[in-house]
């Protein structure tokens, strides 16, 4: 496609939020004093910050060209990723595993591991964690290269180092603070930067109702196609669905993360902790009507010949991800294309800080404190942050560049959630709500799960094992396999770990109080209104949920 | 200490304005190549509704203040 023209208005839109960003690390660095400041924004944010920071963080832009992509390739199947992948596993943290996470007041999850179990299962997740960070952190530099190289003409190296260079910067002077400020610009950018284009393209057809009308029935449901892999566009069945993206991959995401899990500890106190992803529960589920809304307008547009449009073809295979762009340059006119433009880099750049703040902690406490410095000060451990955080861009920028040479890697990015995340899942959930779990048997079952995943992506990767046997379905996508081995993989983790348990030392029960749910008292919030609840507002977000699903079943 | 909200209205207000002064130099002098849907000048009216978000972020942090 021909590149997205910008003119003078677009440039001066680009530059003031470089600047606005740039300003705010500048402004923010005199309020980071210490290193509960420099990790945990100074535990001082509301519920609200917390909460947008806590989406924003997963917001990135790969994440809204590829889902408006997927729309396109699998229709309205992918709201399952905003809708049952999502609100059920925040709702979970908010309520259920939150209490156990802040009033530890660890600083990551991999020191919870560490009271919980011992010090190595949490060296393991610490370590398998930041290598997953700095990888994704440079496979989205990658993507955003090539992003903007298609779509504006920018120059590769270019977009790299001045992006690259913009959240060392600000992420170095204020670490958290500052990538939890610019993840709140970029929610706020990413709806008035991307919203309208849906709007515009209702306009164009006529009504939401007409765009459902012109899509594919099997494109436009959520479940009644779900009885019959051949039968929906994402070719998986319900039980994929529920199984492997709602319970294992959904939760495994969504309640162990760091990256996502952080924005909530840096909340002012529990109650505010346990409303941060219950809030955030209200805006993931309006995501779609920016993605899904804007992959079945440009499904619509391409069924129709007189309108032109076409996605991006490269080599004889679809460029998917050109959805999103094209519906901007068909839409957007000068000033607007800047906007858009800076949507998406800000997408881009506040998840790349979001990756980098947490690699810089995990690498701090759970690495550096834990096996190198165990005697290191406050002041030497906000020094390392700081250094953690130019090292983890310059890998980030080495990954890139290997990512560069090898594009193949960017197929492994959706497989690398399911070798960390799936197993360490089914570790918390052992660790957290049963007291004879032991250290070893979380240590062993957690490395056993991580290798199976592994494993098993290796063996349908290279047809040692058929993806029909890994999803028990004679017809499966690459989307339904990810499910699937993510579910095997925390299937092996929670079975192998009860079974070492069963034969091996346990923690005395006084070591685990404030850690375990059944030798930790229950929250009490009979003092407080019920409108101002967590489990208030969590019963009212199931409610819009089941009916979302049943509106659009 | 600013609030996160003070430089969401800056933020929005400065885009708001680029948006809308983009958006009357198309009106008043339409470009070659229209887009899709140019006729209703969306950077006008979009623009518009950012920079009312973003004044109403401001006074509300001033109201805070």
């Amino acid at each position: 496609m021909q590149a997205l023209s910008l003119g003078v208005v677009d440039w001066l839109v680009i530059a003031s939020y470089f600047l606005i960003v740039l300003g705010l690390g500048f402004y923010l660095k005199r309020y980071t004093t210490n290193e509960e400041d420099f990790f945990l924004a100074g535990r001082k944010n509301s519920a609200w910050v917390a909460g947008l920071a806590f989406l924003s963080a997963n917001l990135g832009a790969l994440e809204l060209l590829g889902m408006t992509g997927n729309t396109f390739k699998y229709g309205m199947y992918v709201a399952h990723f905003y809708w049952i992948g999502a609100i059920p596993a925040m709702l979970f943290l908010g309520i259920y595993m939150m209490p156990f996470y802040y009033s530890s007041r660890i600083k990551s999850i991999p020191g919870y591991l560490k009271l919980r179990f011992d010090e190595k299962t949490r060296v393991l997740n610490g370590f398998a964690f930041g290598v997953m960070t700095l990888l994704v952190s440079g496979i989205n530099l990658y993507a955003m290269a090539l992003v903007l190289r298609t779509f504006v003409g920018w120059d590769w190296n270019v977009s790299i180092w001045i992006s690259a260079i913009t959240v060392a910067l600000y992420v170095g002077m204020s670490g958290l603070m500052s990538a939890i400020f610019t993840e709140i610009i970029q929610f706020f950018l990413i709806w008035f930067g991307l919203f309208l284009v849906s709007i515009l393209g209702i306009i164009e057809i006529g009504s939401v109702k007409e765009i459902l009308h012109r899509v594919p029935e099997s494109f436009s449901t959520l479940w009644s196609t779900s009885g019959d892999a051949s039968q929906n566009g994402m070719m998986i069945t319900w039980a994929g669905i529920v199984l492997g993206l709602g319970f294992v991959l959904s939760f495994g995401y969504w309640t162990t993360d760091f990256l996502v899990v952080q924005r909530a500890f840096s909340a002012k106190n529990l109650r505010s902790a346990r409303m941060t992803p219950v809030l955030a529960s209200f805006f993931k589920m309006a995501l779609p009507f920016i993605v899904i809304l804007a992959g079945l307008i440009a499904l619509v547009l391409s069924r129709d010949p007189g309108s032109g449009f076409a996605l991006v073809q490269e080599g004889g295979q679809v460029n998917y991800d050109s959805a999103l762009p094209l519906l901007i340059a068909r839409y957007y006119p000068s000033g607007l294309i800047g906007l858009g433009v800076t949507a998406l880099l800000a997408g881009f750049m506040a998840g790349q800080a979001g990756n980098i703040s947490a690699f810089n902690t995990v690498w701090t406490y759970d690495i550096y404190k834990s096996v190198i410095n165990k005697t290191a000060s406050d002041a030497h451990l906000l020094w390392m942050g700081r250094v953690a955080t130019v090292v983890g861009v310059v890998i980030s920028i080495g990954t890139a560049y290997w990512a560069k040479s090898f594009p193949s890697i960017m197929d492994y990015m959706q497989a690398i959630f399911s070798w960390v995340n799936a197993p360490l899942f089914a570790t918390m959930l052992l660790g957290m709500f049963v007291r004879w779990i032991t250290p070893n048997g979380a240590f062993w079952g957690l490395l056993a799960g991580m290798g199976s995943s592994f494993f098993l992506f290796l063996a349908v990767k290279f047809q040692w094992i058929s993806n029909s046997a890994l999803t028990l379905s004679t017809s499966a996508s690459d989307m339904a396999a990810n499910f699937w081995r993510a579910w095997w993989a925390w299937l092996i983790c929670f079975a192998l770990t009860i079974v070492i348990s069963l034969f091996t030392e346990k923690k005395p029960e006084s070591e685990l109080v404030g850690l375990v749910k059944w030798l930790t008292p229950a929250v009490d919030e009979s003092h407080v209104p019920y409108m101002r609840r967590p489990q208030t507002w969590a019963i009212i977000s199931v409610v819009v949920l089941v009916a979302l699903n049943i509106y659009f079943w | 200490m600013k609030s996160i909200w003070f430089f969401v209205g800056l933020t929005l207000s400065i885009m708001g304005v680029l948006v809308v002064i983009a958006g009357i130099l198309d009106y008043v002098s339409p470009p070659v190549r229209q887009t899709t849907l140019g006729s209703i000048h969306p950077a006008v009216w979009w623009g518009v509704l950012m920079v009312a978000a973003g004044t109403l972020f401001l006074l509300t942090e001033k109201r805070r203040k």
